[in-house]
């Protein structure tokens, strides 16, 4: 198998309670796809799980292969060299996302520097300074220099998350998961965030785990969708065949709630 | 948006002056209420003087020498001034300067609290952290269970059972001691305080452990912490890293108040292994009657615990720059 | 994400296990206090047997230096303990209560020197301020160390009740019920106190074993009730003094006041686990 992710009969248990059952799909390299479901639908435990960061109460089965590396059933010491590596988050919330008390520009380092040790064996500062200010820079941040030297909550919500997805770059993953990256972001924002993460990905030319509960937002950046609901998978094809032919009467449900609320905001489709 | 950032230092300066009156205030509060508690002790100070079947001159002298005589409000007066001037005025019984008796007490008491605290904080945090990272695993359920018996257990059964243990079993270290000549016997000094440091740093860790473990679960529980682990941190890299920062925030004014507490509660720790320290002296001066060295003890200590709130505050202040900005007095 | 507290999701049954344990332990300490009222192993204030006996069948926990049976002192001193817990945060209650309530009505002013009055207060350990309240009033009395307590406990209530009771006035509910013409007074018995009962109650739960251990530390100051109220801090003080050659005496009524003092604060617990299921400590 050549594909970059494979999830095979994936079921995740907590507290008694099942909230995903034997969900199975595959990413490749380059490859974008969307994760959609209501909140409690399981896809962010899908998210975590395949960044093997749940919880140890949380019992996890099935198989998930990353990169060449089983990650069910491993210890969470070996799967340090795959995360920030093979996969890079950016998650839901970019207030509470970031360290508060560290500077932005030492949060970004972080990653940065981790990446130019394994890479070339030692990170001086100026390599990793340089490298900062052009993550900045590349997520469209303006004046790199005072965000770097700023502390989050002196910048917007939309700033924030721009750092957030600067921090996963840095780590140049193989497969970037954006679980619900703009949920918490105003329209305006949201399209802008969207736009940027769209452009980066195309550029950098990594494949896309993109997590959202919002059929148009996730229809704009991915190739391929599967709907998720109560932690089973309803239907998984093309984004233009979901959305023109849904399977199933939930996606259904779904595509005329998004088509009613565009229409109530006047807005003409993607 | 983004604030200019050269706007922050002004803002922390700005912040220590308006904490300085604030420490100020309350130090002007808390005269007022030692100067009403110390009018409500029963009988006039002047009697302290007197020796039984006075005359009304001799009460008069006295009234005068004291002040009592003078209307209350000039009483007041004289009283912050004094204060102001770091004059307590001068034992009733020893008539030596009450400041004097403090300072010599404070070489008990100041490295009693000290030692105390720091063996509690050597206790505290790294049993607090295990406690909350390995909450699932037994000793981590053990050690908070522990704690929460610690905190039910008053300081002086701590220091008696200590004593039965260490001093009547084992032998290993005195139930008392304490040297005559204080510090000029430093071996004999830190011998007779070590039990007495063993019980404070004992109790005092069973409380903190609790707060270390809840500040541990936060951070454990955040999302920042999440981030870094997603994008690559070893978990002991990502605690490092971001851990211990914010875990410091709420755990300062918590050990600020911890301090502040265990300076005062000294008084009952220095009752059990007889400690000439500042709370016996306090329990002596109102066995006794002795307003003067009454009022000095609770004037220092109310300075002590003010100081060390705001050295708590500013330093809570240092750590998190969100503090910086909503910088508002104590009234919170 | 909220889908990740499952995980901290506990049965039921636990919340319920450490009420019925702490109030197990606080129910035998008053049924033994109650007993006292009639009935006690041997006369409290005479002897009954030879000094500082070791524990026998006779003497369960062996006697006292003027040959009282031990037993029967530390189960006076149940009471003693009852009366000062309850006394003290019946005191403590009504004050703190009423002054938190007062300062969260009134103008902004007022309640900044109320605020930064009451955080100095709690600045110091009720030991302390108790200690002074005892020395203040003529002579050590059981209600001296309660009204003393109770005072200290009142500052603690009143920064609560200030707290609790302006989150609650900060609703929407309240604001509209205020608009329409509820006075203050009928806000505070509708709206105020239902909403800060349950946080209140535990608190009180809490103070309660503090006010223990406070009155036992005056006690064993020299500050307590004086004989022949027995009380666990005079007990153990007196019991020090012969701890080499009677260490029962130094253990048993320490171990009666942690078991109250424990028994208070698991029913603490139980109260916040069953009284107020959103609030769980996690997070």
């Amino acid at each position: 198998m050549s594909a970059l992710l494979s999830v095979q009969g994936l079921t995740v248990r907590a507290g008694g309670k099942t909230v995903v059952s034997d969900l199975s799909f595959s990413i490749g390299s380059g490859e974008r796809m969307g994760l959609i479901g209501e909140s409690g639908s399981g896809k962010s435990m899908t998210a975590m799980a395949i960044t093997g960061l749940l919880p140890p109460n949380i019992s996890v089965t099935g198989s998930i292969v990353l990169d060449g590396q089983e990650i069910v059933g491993t210890e969470d010491k070996h799967l340090n060299r795959l995360r920030g590596v093979a996969t890079a988050v950016v998650f839901q919330e970019p207030l509470t996302a970031l360290d508060p008390l560290m500077k932005i520009g030492k949060q970004i380092a972080e990653p940065v520097r981790r990446r130019l040790q394994r890479e070339q064996g030692r990170a001086s500062r100026q390599a990793v300074g340089r490298e900062v200010l052009d993550l900045l820079d590349k997520v469209a941040l303006p004046q790199p220099e005072r965000i770097a030297n700023a502390y989050p909550h002196e910048v917007s919500g939309g700033q924030r998350q721009r750092v957030a997805i600067a921090m996963a770059l840095a780590c140049r993953p193989k497969l970037l998961i954006a679980d619900e990256p703009t949920t918490a972001l105003d329209v305006t924002t949201q399209a802008e965030i969207l736009k940027l993460l769209d452009g980066l990905v195309r550029e950098t030319g990594m494949a896309l785990l993109f997590i959202s509960h919002d059929l148009p937002v996730v229809a704009e950046v991915v190739q391929r969708v599967m709907v998720l609901r109560d932690g089973i998978a309803l239907e998984e094809g093309a984004v233009i065949d979901v959305f023109a032919n849904p399977s199933h009467d939930y996606t259904q449900t779904l595509v005329d709630a998004a088509r009613m609320f565009d229409e109530a905001l006047g807005r003409t489709g993607s | 948006m983004l604030r200019p950032s050269d706007k922050r230092k002004p803002t922390i300066f700005a912040y220590i002056l308006r904490r300085f009156a604030i420490l100020i205030l309350s130090l002007l509060i808390a005269a007022v209420v030692l100067f009403v508690l110390l009018r409500l002790l029963p009988g006039d100070p002047a009697n302290a003087l007197l020796s039984v079947g006075a005359d009304q001159q001799q009460i008069e002298a006295a009234r005068e020498q004291v002040g009592s005589n003078l209307p209350l409000w000039e009483q007041f007066l004289r009283f912050v001034g004094n204060l102001a001037r770091f004059d307590l005025g001068t034992s009733f019984v020893s008539g030596k300067p009450v400041v004097e008796e403090i300072a010599a007490r404070l070489t008990v008491t100041v490295p009693l609290a000290l030692l105390g605290f720091a063996l509690a904080i050597a206790i505290a945090v790294p049993l607090g952290i295990l406690s909350a990272v390995k909450a699932n695993r037994w000793y981590g359920a053990a050690i908070s269970t522990v704690s929460q018996l610690g905190i039910a257990i008053p300081v002086f059964w701590v220091g008696i059972l200590l004593v039965t243990v260490f001093a009547v079993n084992l032998r290993l270290f005195p139930s008392g001691g304490y040297p005559r000549r204080g510090w000029q016997n430093e071996g004999q000094v830190l011998y007779a305080l070590a039990l007495p440091v063993l019980t404070i740093g004992l109790v005092m860790a069973a409380s903190l452990i609790r707060y270390i473990r809840s500040a541990t679960q936060d951070v454990l529980g955040s999302d920042y912490l999440r981030t870094a682990r997603a994008l690559g941190a070893s978990f002991s890299q990502a605690l490092i890293r971001h851990g211990i920062r914010n875990g410091a925030v709420p755990i300062v004014s918590i050990l600020g108040i911890e301090l502040a507490t265990t300076l005062l509660g000294a008084v009952v720790v220095e009752r059990v292994f007889a400690l000439p320290g500042l709370g016996s002296m306090l329990l002596l001066a109102i066995e006794q009657r002795d307003y003067p060295n009454v009022q000095g003890v609770l004037f220092i200590s109310t300075l002590l615990v003010l100081l060390i709130g705001f050295a708590a505050d500013l330093f809570q202040r240092l750590i998190d720059p969100r503090l910086r900005e909503r910088a508002t007095g104590a009234a919170t | 994400m909220t889908s990740l507290d499952l995980s901290t999701d506990r049965p039921a049954r636990r919340h319920s296990l450490s009420l019925s344990i702490g109030l197990a332990l606080v129910g035998l300490n008053v049924v033994v206090a109650i007993l006292t009222l009639f009935w006690t192993p041997y006369d409290p204030l005479n002897a009954s047997g030879g000094r500082l006996e070791a524990p026998s069948w006779l003497h369960w926990v062996g006697t006292d230096r003027l040959g009282r049976d031990y037993l029967t002192q530390i189960m006076i001193g149940a009471r003693t303990a009852l009366i000062v817990g309850t006394g003290a945060v019946a005191i403590g209650a009504s004050i703190g209560v009423t002054l938190g309530i007062l300062a969260a009505f009134a103008t902004r002013l007022l309640d900044d020197v109320m605020a930064a009055t009451l955080d100095i207060l709690i600045a110091f350990p009720t030991l302390l301020l108790a200690m002074l309240v005892v020395a203040a009033s003529d002579s050590a009395s059981l209600w001296s160390a309660i009204l003393a307590l109770g005072l200290a406990i009142s500052a603690i209530v009143a920064r609560l009740t200030r707290i609790l009771a302006k989150r609650v006035l900060r609703q929407d509910y309240i604001i509209a019920s205020r608009t329409s013409g509820t006075s203050w007074l009928g806000v505070v018995a509708w709206h105020v106190l239902p909403n800060i009962w349950p946080t209140l109650s535990v608190n009180f739960a809490l103070q309660f074993g503090l006010a223990v251990i406070a009155e036992a530390s005056l006690s064993y100051l020299g500050l307590g009730a004086p004989p022949p109220n027995a009380s666990w801090g005079r007990l153990l003080q007196e019991a020090q003094g012969t701890v080499y050659t009677a260490p029962v005496g130094s253990i048993a009524p320490g171990i009666a006041l942690v078991a109250l003092v424990i028994g208070m604060n698991l029913f603490a617990d139980g109260l916040r686990d069953v009284g107020d299921p959103t609030r769980r400590r996690s997070r």
